[in-house]
């Protein structure tokens, strides 16, 4: 289904009146390199099914929107409504937002809304499935065993209720910079079972989630890649 | 919403903005932001896929976690059990349906569920305060106000049974809503409430003041 739009996609892209070179976000799309169309679109595909997945929970539904989106998305592009390409970003993220809401409202309005209320702590079976290969959930699962109780409930309270690690330290009473780096060590780990067998973001990553980096260093510019390998 | 500063990756690490992210607890405008930069970041998208299957995961140990006991609770009482079949054959029925009821536990959520007391229903006015019941034990409280299109609206935690609705909140009249309240009663225990909802009068309806 995504390649089929991807075909689609790319076919309405080339179609489109574009500038010799321009910088979509940071994105470079030029007119002499048709394969980087398809890059942009496997890019926004990814980043817009993060975001539908994130926001609905439900594969079958999230993908709709990424496909909704995107189409918008071409379209815009082949009428010339969408005229200055650094704004594609935006311009994407406000049609699915726009798509996403769409969606809540076509829901059974109370019935849904209690579900989703119901669900948001927990995604239904699956739900990561056009997102996460099974390699990569099982490479987690496995590093995840080697976490210890401690590291364990600093990456729960982060992930799950979203405190920073400041936070994780006023309530156990620890420094933070004590925190930051169990849970940057933590981290590293799982991102290497994570990305074992792929391309590894770390190799190459200035900054990642959860670096041992504080603000000062970086101000200072202090080499902290000894940190993170940790 | 063009107008809003983009963000770099730089501030998506050392913000934990994509932590707060997949918790559901960054506000609308960072949200936004952040959304809008996965769009185009290679980076920060493989790291957002780690970090949903990463709450996955922790979410998927937790649930297990509760079975646990139980399950080991079974294992471990296998002999009581076989004892308990064995008294329950011998034991006359009649003992058994002396007074003709059955004894169930009740569910720890069933035995304490907060109660949204106010706003509920139909109200005249943008409400400053939401009310809901003492739960035995908690020790906060989770506020959830959306609205009828699923936007969130408000979601805070407090440890009282009120709270005072912040100003930015958009509650605009003949608009409807939906809220509910959690109570935390142990570690990353929480009991739900129901969903309750509230429509807030139009203003044009609103009684007209009487003739000079």
């Amino acid at each position: 289904m995504a390649d089929r739009l991807t075909e689609v996609g790319s076919s309405l892209w080339a179609g489109a009146r574009r500038p010799t070179s321009c910088c979509a976000g940071g994105l470079k799309v030029s007119e002499d390199s048709p394969k980087l169309d398809r890059e942009v679109l496997d890019r926004l595909q990814t980043g817009l099914r993060i975001v539908a997945l994130q926001e609905l929970g439900d594969p079958v539904a999230s993908e709709e929107v990424v496909q909704e989106t995107i189409a918008r998305v071409l379209s815009a592009l082949r009428d010339d409504r969408l005229n200055d390409p650094t704004k594609l970003a935006a311009y994407a993220h406000s049609v699915a937002r726009h798509v996403i809401a769409d969606e809540y409202r076509s829901r059974a309005r109370s019935s849904n809304l209690r579900s989703r209320l119901g669900q948001q702590a927990s995604d239904p079976p699956g739900a990561l499935e056009n997102l996460i290969s099974a390699d990569e959930r099982t490479r987690l699962r496995f590093a995840l065993r080697g976490v210890g109780g401690r590291d364990r409930q600093i990456l729960r309270l982060s992930f799950e209720e979203g405190l920073s690690c400041a936070e994780i330290a006023r309530r156990h009473a620890e420094p933070a910079a004590r925190i930051r780096k169990r849970k940057s060590r933590a981290l590293q780990r799982l991102r290497e079972a994570f990305f074992a067998g792929s391309h590894t973001p770390t190799a190459t990553a200035t900054f990642h989630m959860g670096a041992d980096v504080s603000s000062e260093e970086r101000q200072q510019g202090t080499d902290t890649s000894d940190h993170r390998t940790g | 919403m063009s107008g809003m500063s983009e963000i770099s990756c730089e501030r998506v690490t050392l913000e934990e903005l994509l932590e707060r992210y997949v918790a559901g607890a960054l506000g609308a405008d960072d949200r936004d932001r952040l959304e809008r930069h996965i769009l185009v970041c290679d980076r920060c998208q493989e790291e957002a896929r780690l970090a949903l299957a990463l709450r996955r995961e922790l979410a998927r140990e937790r649930q297990q976690a509760r079975g646990r006991p139980r399950t080991r609770w079974i294992a471990a009482g296998i002999g009581t059990a076989a004892a308990a079949v064995l008294l329950a054959v011998v034991i006359p029925r009649a003992m058994l349906e002396r007074d003709g009821t059955e004894h169930r536990d009740v569910p720890a959520a069933e035995a304490g569920k907060p109660n949204p007391f106010a706003p509920i229903g139909r109200v005249p006015r943008r409400p400053s305060t939401f009310i809901w019941s003492r739960v035995a034990g908690a020790d906060r409280y989770r506020v959830t106000v959306l609205s009828a299109g699923g936007d969130v609206l408000l979601e805070t935690e407090t440890a009282d049974t009120a709270l005072a609705v912040p100003e930015g909140v958009d509650l605009d009249p003949g608009s409807s809503f939906f809220w509910k309240v959690d109570a935390r009663i142990g570690w990353d225990r929480w009991i739900k409430s129901e969903v309750v909802e509230f429509a807030i009068q139009p203003v044009d309806a609103a009684p007209e003041a009487p003739d000079r």
